[in-house]
């Protein structure tokens, strides 16, 4: 009994602490955030020729949205383009949809089983090397050094602003700068799971990815995840640049960092993804993602690096750390309330108002402050636009707090795969 | 008792030694003696105090007998009056001792005001003997009382007993344990010291004389039957009654306090007049009798099922032998014990109540009071030299403990006239905390703040008025000046809290409305039964609410988060419940430095009063049990009945509950009652303190720690920084 009793405090302080390390650094980055942004704004504009823009756009099935996506990249206000569909083995037609697109930067690299379908991380590698040892070897592209090619990396789902180009060449104007971060849309926001996520979009890259931008330590999202070709060769293995984690553009903007090359967030541009109205389809998005933070954490000496120091690893660190203290604070509240329902121990102190408002404040604060990303420059308006947000996005953070456990689980059963994210009928996009 | 007694005497002239006769009983009467509860003090030269005594029922006075003693050192003369009439002129300096004869005419409404006060001779200094105090002790009342025992119910419920005795079965149900604790609590909140309520388990017969009288509670397996008499005339005179009279149900307390028990008296053929049952109606209908559910009649109570239409309340029965007998199913016995408390149950002449249902005279002064409120009907002052009125504010007139309070007195002075000083001292507990300089503006305004640190249970705040003339001379007779403090208009605000560090002074005011008691492993039940009637009169003493009980097992006190008293404390309980002192075969003061272990001194009993850190937070607890505790150790038995003879000191203390101090006290065979000191210790840090210095000092451990760490790099040769080339 005293043993339980000791762990039991030993959960509720750890949970305290994971609140309280969280909220307080949430805070921290919401106002490095805002630096960063008024820094951007004194940058000169950036200038897309100077660059040449690949994009890869890995495709498994993706027959009912590869055309729609490479329409859009068609749209793109770049000069100098390529676009590389890995056709990774689909089955549904994807290839003969990409065959009756006539376009010449469209280029469609097929891969066949029994070497295709290994993960989104295998296709993107066998990209690279298909960029580097063909058609970077071509006459046109020839002329091109690694510094100035830019590797872009949209979903098959995924609708790039047609004005990226101009927005991200602005960050790799600047030498160092190894990787660029777009904002990530939904634009089938037609329901209260979908204006969720996207909202959660909204926080991640203006809270959190803006934030870690002030010190250089933005990490890559996957789709809308710009890098310097020179920067994926200085840390790409036999394999390539990117290796078989679930979250593989965490895990390779992690080497980017350590390797002392520094990762920004673009907000000035976007790419648009579709939402999920399935809140059973929802769960397994975030749960994947949950297991591949899992995973990428078993790694923490990769942070120990010479260029990666002072706050960029602080940061880093604690966004590897971040899915053990959501693990943390789940737990905690999944054992207060067994406490409460079943040995009637109060959940909220009543008797001590100002301990409970504190509390209270510690639960949903943090997460409430996040939505504050929304009234970024915008006054008055913006700050109840904020406020009107907050109380269904806390309401949306606690619903999505199984994840953690199902991201959990399926790494202790071992789970492994791209478990792609299915896809709902494609909706016109709305007018910008 | 001796019919003659010798007295110094300084009744109606010089003193002079006299003998005294004593009045004496006849073949139909008795000779009762009622000591004053309280010494009467007045205080400085225009000293003016008064105390009531409460006479029984058919009694009428006969005697009174006291000592003055004084302090002043002015000639004059010191008046002592009842129900102002010159009673005794006695010297200023040297006070003596009073003897007068009483007439029935000295009794008001069951009253006798006895008053003193100090005329003293002309004097040249305003402020000579503005301190001395003349003080009337060892008050004695001789009253003539009937022999016969009572034969109504409003006779039974008199004021002014020397005891009633609540009796429940000695093998009593869980309800009559209930109903006969609930008896207690409403008897005493009905009835202030000098009358002592007890509750004993016992089968015996009753004893029952005119000032002692007893309420037997029984379980009856059925209901009470709706009415199936015919109300008298004089009763249907008393029901359809719709006086407007005002009565005052709080004994001492504030005019404010209304009766909101559920009885309704209605007279029977018994009542004498029908005028006097208009009368008596007229009186219950200003108590605000609220349901008019209890019938009356001269029938016994039924035993029979099928008796009639069922009801929810008991029946009150004044039996052969002049007991009150409350009986009824177990789920409406101590609403009709908690009915007890009804200042209406006086006026029935009848034998028997059915369907009688009270609910708790509960209602405390709110987090925002008026002065009057809590009691201070009138504060005046008028004259030259320095006066003093004191008035209490107690916590447990609020009904839970107090953190704090703010006092905003509002009053009208006189303005000062020129070459004349004055001012306005407010003493809180014998501390100056705020003064006011008179001036010419007349109106008077203070506001006081009391911390924590400065209230206590009961509290007096003293206004002293002081105030010399311009001539600075008392002789000739100056114009006097003039203090009212508008007790209307007067707010006392209280922020709940803790102020009173853990012990007994922190009761009754932590429990509320409701007092959780539970019976533990020590001791038979009767012994416990009545330790805990004792303890609850004691209790009910200190607060002008009244208090109901909740009855509950060992177990449930254990796990419960509320405040409660335990009586037949065992050595187990005082270790679970954390209590400052364990027991087991020695005596443990609890983690003190250093820490005190003794020997168990020989039988005992033992009384603790302390908090209890629950899961539900901190409740403060008071155990009683006996040491030794274990029945098979020799002393045993004996430390049992010293045990029953502290909870019956308690409740026969002038001071009741409010002998008990600190937080441990003992009695032994010598009979003293004794606090135990405990070592001061550093209260220990409570779980949030624990957890704010240990999550502070690990969140500074763990940024320094990060610190460290993001400015170490590690072995081996420096990479070149990459983007050394640009594309610009």
């Amino acid at each position: 009994m005293q043993l339980f009793i000791w762990l039991m405090w030993l959960g509720y302080y750890l949970a305290l602490m994971a609140v309280l390390f969280g909220g307080g650094w949430t805070f921290v980055l919401y106002g490095a955030g805002n630096r960063y942004v008024r820094e951007l704004a004194q940058r000169p504009p950036g200038r897309p020729d100077d660059f040449l823009w690949v994009f890869f756009v890995p495709a498994l099935n993706e027959a009912v949205t590869i055309a729609d996506s490479v329409n859009r990249l068609r749209a793109v206000k770049a000069k100098n383009l390529v676009v590389i569909v890995i056709n990774d083995g689909s089955d549904d037609g994807t290839g003969e949809v990409l065959a009756n697109i006539g376009w010449k930067p469209l280029i469609v690299l097929t891969r066949v089983l029994p070497n295709a379908r290994k993960g989104k991380a295998e296709a993107l590698d066998d990209a690279f090397s298909f960029l580097l040892n063909d058609v970077l070897q071509r006459k046109k592209y020839r002329k091109w050094q690694p510094d100035q090619v830019i590797v872009g990396i949209v979903d098959a789902d995924g609708r790039l602003d047609a004005n990226a180009p101009a927005g991200i060449s602005r960050h790799f104007a600047l030498p160092r700068v190894g990787g660029v971060q777009v904002n990530v849309q939904i634009y089938n926001q037609t329901s209260y799971l979908t204006r969720m996520q996207g909202l959660e979009f909204k926080v991640f890259g203006g809270l959190y990815q803006n934030g870690r931008s002030h010190w250089g330590a933005a990490f890559m999202g996957g789709n809308g995840q710009f890098n310097r070709l020179s920067a994926l060769q200085s840390i790409a293995t036999e394999q390539g640049p990117w290796s078989n984690y679930l979250t593989e553009d965490q895990e390779l903007g992690l080497r980017l960092l350590a390797r002392g090359w520094l990762g920004e967030q673009c907000p000035n541009t976007f790419v648009d993804q579709q939402g999920l109205n399935n809140l059973r389809r929802l769960f397994r998005q975030p749960a994947r993602w949950m297991q591949g933070n899992l995973q990428v954490v078993r790694h923490p000496d990769r942070l120990h690096a010479h260029h990666l120091v002072g706050i960029r690893r602080v940061d880093a660190l604690l966004t590897l750390f971040l899915p053990i203290m959501t693990l943390i604070v789940s737990t905690a509240v999944v054992v207060a309330l067994f406490l409460w329902i079943f040995l009637h121990i109060p959940f909220l102190p009543l008797s001590q108002p100002l301990l409970m408002v504190v509390l209270i404040l510690l639960a949903v604060g943090p997460v409430s402050a996040s939505v504050m990303v929304l009234a970024r420059g915008k006054g008055f308006r913006g700050l109840l636009i904020a406020l009107r947000n907050m109380p269904p996005y806390v309401a949306y953070t606690f619903l999505m707090w199984p994840v953690a456990f199902r991201g959990l689980f399926n790494l202790m059963r071992g789970k492994q795969g791209w478990a792609k994210t299915a896809r709902e009928a494609i909706v016109p996009a709305p007018a910008k | 008792m001796s019919a003659l007694v010798t007295l110094t005497s300084g009744l109606a002239g010089p003193v002079a030694a006299e003998t005294v006769t004593l009045p004496q009983p006849t073949s139909t009467t008795a000779i009762g003696a009622l000591k004053l509860p309280y010494d009467l003090r007045i205080l400085g030269a225009g000293g003016d105090a008064s105390t009531t005594a409460t006479l029984v029922a058919g009694a009428t006075p006969e005697l009174f007998t006291a000592t003055v003693k004084s302090t002043f050192t002015m000639v004059g003369t010191l008046v002592v009056t009842i129900n102002g009439r010159r009673v005794a002129d006695l010297p200023a300096r040297t006070g003596g001792l009073v003897t007068a004869r009483l007439t029935p005419s000295d009794v008001d409404k069951g009253l006798i005001i006895i008053g003193m006060y100090i005329i003293l001779g002309p004097q040249l200094d305003c402020f000579s003997d503005s301190t001395s105090t003349a003080t009337l002790s060892k008050g004695v009342l001789y009253y003539r009382y009937p022999i016969t025992p009572p034969q109504s119910i409003g006779t039974f419920i008199s004021p002014g007993l020397s005891q009633l005795t609540v009796q429940v079965p000695k093998a009593a149900s869980d309800a009559e344990q209930q109903a006969g604790l609930d008896a207690v609590a409403a008897l005493a909140h009905r009835f202030a010291a000098p009358t002592l309520v007890t509750l004993v388990a016992s089968d015996a017969a009753p004893r029952n004389d005119f000032l002692h009288r007893t309420v037997l509670v029984r379980e009856s397996a059925t209901r009470t039957p709706a009415s199936r008499t015919s109300p008298s005339p004089a009763a249907t005179a008393a029901a359809t009654s719709t006086s407007t009279a005002t009565a005052t149900a709080k004994a001492g307390a504030t005019a404010s306090a209304t009766a909101t028990s559920t009885v309704t008296a209605m007279a029977t053929a018994t009542a004498a007049t029908k005028a006097e049952a208009q009368a008596r109606a007229k009186a219950a209908a200003s108590a605000k009798a609220k349901a008019l559910g209890a019938q009356a009649d001269g029938t016994p109570p039924p035993t029979g099922a099928g008796a009639g239409q069922a009801a929810s309340g008991g029946i009150l029965q004044v039996q052969s032998d002049g007991s009150l007998l409350l009986s009824g199913p177990a789920d409406a016995l101590a609403s009709t014990a908690v009915a007890l408390a009804d200042p209406a149950l006086s006026l029935f002449d009848g034998k028997t109540l059915r369907n009688v249902v009270g609910t708790p005279d509960w209602s405390p002064a709110p987090a925002k009071a008026t002065l009057a409120s809590l009691g201070a009907t009138a504060i005046s002052m008028s004259g030259v030299g320095r006066m003093e009125t004191a008035v209490g504010i107690n916590q447990p007139a609020f009904g839970k403990s107090l953190e704090s309070l703010e006092i905003e007195l509002v009053g009208t002075i006189t303005p000062l006239p020129e070459g004349g000083t004055g001012r306005v001292d407010f003493i809180w507990n014998g501390l100056l905390i705020d003064s006011v300089n008179m001036s010419s503006d007349t109106a008077l305004a203070a506001q006081l703040k009391i911390g924590s640190d400065q209230l206590n249970r009961e509290n007096a705040l003293s206004i002293a008025f002081s105030y010399v003339p311009p001539t600075g001379k008392c002789t000739p007779p100056p114009l006097a000046a003039r203090l009212d403090i508008d007790t209307k208009r007067s707010i006392v605000k209280s922020k709940g809290g803790e102020s009173v560090p853990p012990g007994f002074a922190r009761f009754p005011q932590a429990f509320g409305p409701q007092v959780q008691i539970a019976l533990g492993e020590a001791g038979s039940f009767a012994s416990k039964v009545q330790q805990a009637g004792n303890l609850l009169e004691a209790l009910q003493s200190l607060t002008p609410e009244q208090l109901t009980v909740a009855l509950i097992t060992q177990d449930d006190l254990e796990s419960s988060g509320s405040p409660a008293i335990l009586t037949g404390a065992g050595t187990d309980v005082t270790e679970d419940l954390g209590a400052p002192l364990t027991i087991s075969n020695l005596v443990q003061v609890r983690d003190p430095a250093p820490r005190f272990t003794a020997a168990i001194p020989g039988p005992l009993a033992l009384a603790q009063a302390f908090e209890n850190t629950t899961r539900q937070g901190a409740r403060d607890l008071m155990i009683l049990g006996p040491i030794p505790a274990d029945a098979t150790k020799p002393n045993y038995a004996a430390a049992l009945a010293i045990t029953d003879e502290f909870a019956a000191k308690i409740a026969k203390s002038p001071n009741r509950w409010a002998a008990m101090t600190g937080q441990v006290m003992t009695l032994g065979t010598t009979g003293q009652l004794r606090e135990i000191p405990l070592p001061k210790t550093t209260p220990p840090l409570s779980t949030l303190e624990v957890v704010i210095i240990i999550t502070v000092v690990s969140m500074i451990a763990l940024v320094a720690g990060l610190f460290l760490w993001s400015r170490t790099k590690p072995r081996g040769p420096v990479p070149s920084l990459p983007g050394t080339s640009s594309t610009k």
